[in-house]
């Protein structure tokens, strides 16, 4: 087991679902290749499997079926996380998640819980090629009945950090169905304490959602005044975060990050606070640009803020495909120089 | 009553069910689509007169028999048929998304073999004897998720009774153009002992469904059952293609409610029908008179 | 300005000036009770636990578990209401240098490169920018302009206008040697947390820190850091920045009892109170406070902001480390090399260095007998 303190999100999110395993006895993890010592492809699941072997099942590389029984499992009462060992495969999984495990609920009048999670890695920046660097939670956001949720690299105040906590309450305290997105990038990120954050001066707003879930804001310490706001989730939040240092720095360009954990169903009332003071947005992401969280965030906030909204602009990935060559890679996914780029053009 | 009576009883309340929605869906007094059980009520009542309280039953589209069998309300059915609030799941679920004590059923065709596996492991996880039964049609095993389903429930001991109601045809399309190879097989390559019935009588049904819930029940892990039936209605409303040649033939020798129905006497028989028509005709009426439910 | 306590970060152990912080017991914002313990903290040698020396809320939390804790350091304050504010900017690290990735920043200081460039290319000493704010391009036009013009620079002749920056026990206190010394006219204290147009000690409370532009434009000139940051040095440091932002100058204030030697140089915005002796060839750097009845011996040096308090007793040579506070009647031996941001306590009796960050309990003798 990892030690008592997390250093990475990879961490982070081991401690959590530790905790969650060991808080109740009915989660249960799924997923191929969890077993230790192998511990999962990205070793999220480390030590799971000898803490817990009754409760960790490796399963045949049945990503439908799997999602399915989870469903089947939590409706009879049992906590099932589902681990997809990559984002990519999640469109094997669609069927389960939309037409059943989120409509279950609602269907059957109320009567009925689904607590799964399914928690998977999306994301490129390792070369593994256009069927395995995707970001595809796009394709879920605004599914009715489910709950998308992407951790934030910050420790807080959390003794799990907040990306496993944020894990554990998916897990533990959430009903219903949760989408969990990771970012196979992100989990080596090192958790930034008080100290990494000296820069910044970080808000932690909760939203109006019920749940409710952290949003983040980072502005620049003792700086002039934001005149740009940038959103972003997951990985692509500490490229936001690192670009804005340096277009204060170089350019003296001052922006705000606002970061949601977040992302389905959409609350974005401390973005909207935000972009009503900069009236300049921009979002990133790492998936596709049509029709992806960006195209969203932008409708929302024009709807809201109307004319006091003045730019609004989306930065996301191009491409048809991803590809494997590293440096082919980095021009298809939105990098540091790239929001750069971007946010000097609007200011 | 005596057992034959008590199921002549069952088995015709969900052909009159049946026929009742069937003739009172042109009023438009029902919304939406229906998929008729007319033909396969022995299935529902054979198999569903074995299982315990604690038992968890899920079925497909064509769930109406099963639910009936279960011991749904019919009134609560036809409400929901209607779409009202008083419904089984308030109109929100409709003819083919029920859920009622330990019965579900669902629309999409495989989805419900990946719940009710996932619910039989959760039974087995926490130790109770409970059975899941699973009703599944031909059709269904063009869709992957069974197998890989199938390979689970096999890997893990699942104590689930997967029952393949076998009417030859799925919606237009009969079965010799959709399904290669033999279907008892697909169950046993994955180690699922399979029994297959062919017939339509209720009492050929019965002794084979009590076999093979108690051996899930004791031993714990899954069996298949082939029962080859009959789809007499159509597919959901207006769309069969068979013959009417064909049609005939099957109302002549697959009509589970006339088999058993010779067993009774004509009085006996009678005297269940009009009680039925009486006890269904009112839950019509009380379903109707229930709030809500615009067209 | 909530009054805050402030839990400071024991030196466990001689030669380790961290801690690691293994568990916060409380949350920021949770009522603590005195004696309770806030936090465990362990070396490589020993654990032990930082309790609360007062009842109160647990607030302005700067650490979290797993991270390293510099002793001497403010762990958290207890407030006397659970949203009491942290007075101090970003946690006080002690650190010169800030790490940044992206950006090579010189010592401590946060400039952005456009406004360095120009700094540079304009002849402008960087080291005369203030820490703390993020120094833009129009802030270096500002100065160079002549609208911030940089110190020290020559006070017009005849200006002997002088305001006070917080109008508590020292400020008071710089108020009556002032008074005494009567080379200044004072205008009045500036506070943020007293009403303007009260009065005290006599003198007008002129407003907050907001008055410093409006007093500047009136070609008011001087003033002196009423602050003593005993507590927290990190206001006293800020009341400084501050001033030098809005184009103010401390100038050093000596009261006449007190005795200089000939030799001893002392830099600007220095406080000797009444009875101070500072003796042969002692070098004072800006911003300390020699309080009353401080001795210092022959060779000492002081770096800047270090608070010497009364009775605080040097003998020859010793030299002290950046905002060291050394406690009342305290006695530093012969040649003690003591750290920066270092903390002696009353009556302490220092006969070996102690290294930055040090903590030497009030009383004791260091080095600690084993």
């Amino acid at each position: 087991m990892s030690s008592k303190s997390p250093v990475t999100v990879l961490d982070s999110l081991n401690l959590g679902l530790h905790q969650a395993m060991q808080d109740d006895p009915r989660v249960i993890l799924l997923g191929e290749d969890v077993l230790d010592p192998y511990g999962g492809a990205f070793k999220v699941t480390r030590g799971l499997s000898s803490q817990f072997p009754k409760r960790v099942l490796t399963t045949p590389i049945s990503e439908a079926g799997i999602t399915g029984i989870a469903g089947g499992m939590a409706l009879r009462g049992m906590r099932p996380v589902v681990e997809i060992m990559f984002g990519d495969f999640t469109t094997l999984i669609a069927d389960q998640v939309i037409n059943h495990l989120s409509k279950f609920q609602a269907m059957y009048h109320d009567r009925v819980r689904v607590p799964v999670v399914i928690r998977t890695p999306m994301g490129g920046r390792r070369g593994y090629g256009p069927t395995h660097s995707q970001s595809l939670e796009k394709f879920f956001l605004g599914v009715p009945g489910l709950t998308i949720l992407a951790p934030f690299h910050i420790k807080g105040f959390e003794t799990l950090g907040t990306p496993g906590k944020l894990l554990y309450d998916a897990i533990a305290a959430l009903d219903f169905p949760v989408f969990f997105v990771e970012n196979k990038t992100q989990y080596l990120l090192k958790l930034m304490s008080t100290n990494d954050l000296q820069e910044y001066e970080v808000s932690q707003i909760e939203t109006a959602g019920a749940p409710a879930f952290p949003f983040y804001k980072l502005a620049l310490r003792s700086a002039p005044k934001a005149q740009i706001t940038l959103a972003a989730y997951g990985y692509m939040a500490h490229l936001a975060l690192k670009a804005a240092l340096r277009l204060a720095y170089e350019d003296e360009i001052f922006c705000e990050v606002l970061v949601p954990t977040q992302l389905s169903p959409f609350e974005l009332a401390p973005l909207f606070d935000s972009v009503n003071q900069t009236t300049c947005l921009l979002t990133i992401e790492e998936g596709t640009l049509t029709l992806g969280w960006g195209a969203e965030v932008l409708a929302r906030t024009t709807e809201v803020l109307g004319p006091s909204l003045k730019v609004a602009r989306r930065l996301a990935a191009t491409g048809a495909v991803v590809p494997a060559a590293p440096d082919q890679e980095a021009d298809c996914l939105p990098g540091i120089e790239d929001i750069i780029v971007r946010v000097r053009e609007m200011a | 009553m005596d057992k034959n009576t008590q199921l002549y009883k069952q088995l015709y309340s969900i052909r009159h069910f049946e026929t009742l929605l069937l003739e009172n869906f042109p009023t438009g007094v029902f919304h939406g689509t229906t998929h008729t059980s007319l033909g396969q009520e022995a299935n529902a009542v054979g198999i569903l007169s074995h299982i315990n309280e604690d038992d968890v039953v899920v079925s497909n589209h064509r769930c109406h028999g099963h639910f009936l069998a279960y011991g749904g309300d019919p009134a609560a059915l036809f409400a929901e048929l209607m779409g009202k609030p008083a419904g089984v799941c308030g109109g929100i679920g409709g003819s083919q998304h029920l859920h009622w004590r330990n019965f579900y059923s669902s629309g999409v065709q495989g989805g419900t073999v990946a719940m009710a596996a996932g619910m039989a492991l959760a039974e087995k996880l926490s130790g109770k004897d409970a059975v899941v039964v699973d009703f599944m049609g031909d059709g269904t095993l063009g869709e992957g998720i069974v197998y890989e389903c199938l390979n689970m429930i096999a890997l893990w001991d699942a104590p689930i009774l997967i029952v393949l109601e076998d009417n030859h045809i799925a919606q237009t399309t009969p079965s010799h153009l959709a399904i290669a190879g033999d279907m008892q097989k697909r169950f046993e390559a994955f180690g699922i002992p399979t029994t297959r019935l062919d017939t339509s009588d209720i009492l050929e049904i019965l002794p084979t469904a009590s076999r093979l819930i108690e051996k899930v029940r004791f031993v714990r892990k899954p069996q298949a059952l082939i029962i080859e039936t009959a789809r007499l209605g159509t597919h959901s409303k207006g769309d069969d293609t068979r013959t009417s040649e064909m049609l005939t033939r099957l109302w002549q020798t697959r009509d589970p409610i006339a088999i058993h129905g010779a067993r009774l006497s004509e009085q006996d028989r009678e005297a269940v029908e009009q009680e039925v028509k009486e006890y269904l005709g009112s839950a019509f009426q009380t379903a109707l008179e229930m709030e809500g439910g615009g067209s | 300005m909530d009054k805050l306590t402030p839990i400071k970060i024991p030196l466990l152990n001689t030669n380790e000036p961290d801690a690691l912080l293994v568990s916060l017991e409380c949350k920021e914002g949770a009522p603590v009770k005195q004696g309770q313990v806030l936090a465990v903290v362990e070396t490589t040698k020993s654990t032990g636990d930082i309790l609360a020396d007062k009842t109160g809320y647990l607030v302005g939390l700067r650490y979290m578990e797993g991270e390293t804790l510099p002793a001497g350091e403010v762990l958290a304050y207890i407030g006397e209401t659970p949203d009491a504010q942290d007075p101090a900017m970003p946690p006080w690290s002690g650190k010169d240098t800030l790490q940044l990735e992206e950006v090579n920043q010189p010592n401590g200081l946060r400039i952005t490169t456009p406004a360095r460039e120009l700094a540079i290319a304009s002849g402008l000493d960087l080291s005369s920018l203030p820490h703390g704010p993020l120094i833009t391009q129009q802030m270096i036009e500002k100065r160079l302009s002549g609208q911030i013009p940089p110190q020290p620079q020559p006070i017009p002749a005849g200006e002997k206008r002088i305001l006070i920056y917080g109008a508590g026990g020292h400020g008071r206190s710089l108020a009556a040697m002032i008074r005494k010394l009567g080379n200044f006219e004072i205008l009045g204290f500036l506070d943020d947390g007293y009403p303007s147009g009260d009065q005290v000690f006599g003198l007008p409370i002129l407003g907050g820190s907001e008055k410093l532009p409006e007093l500047a434009q009136d070609g008011v000139r001087l003033a002196v850091n009423g602050i003593g940051g005993i507590s927290d040095l990190q206001v006293r440091l800020s009341v400084h920045d501050l001033l030098y932002q809005a184009s103010f100058f401390c100038p050093t204030i000596i009261h006449p009892t007190a005795f200089l030697e000939e030799s001893a140089s002392l830099e600007n915005a220095i406080q000797v109170f009444p009875f101070a002796y500072i003796g042969t060839e002692v070098t004072v750097n800006f911003g300390c406070i020699i309080n009353t009845g401080v001795i210092i011996s022959h060779n000492c040096e002081l770096a800047p902001f270090v608070n010497l308090s009364p009775g605080a007793t040097l003998a020859g040579g010793v030299t002290v480390g950046e905002k060291t506070l050394i406690g009342m009647r305290a006695t530093i031996n012969l040649n003690v090399h003591i750290g920066k941001a270092a903390r002696i306590g009353n009556g302490a009796t220092v006969k070996a260095n102690v290294p930055d960050r040090g903590v030497v309990p009030a009383g004791s003798i260091w080095p600690p007998r084993r």
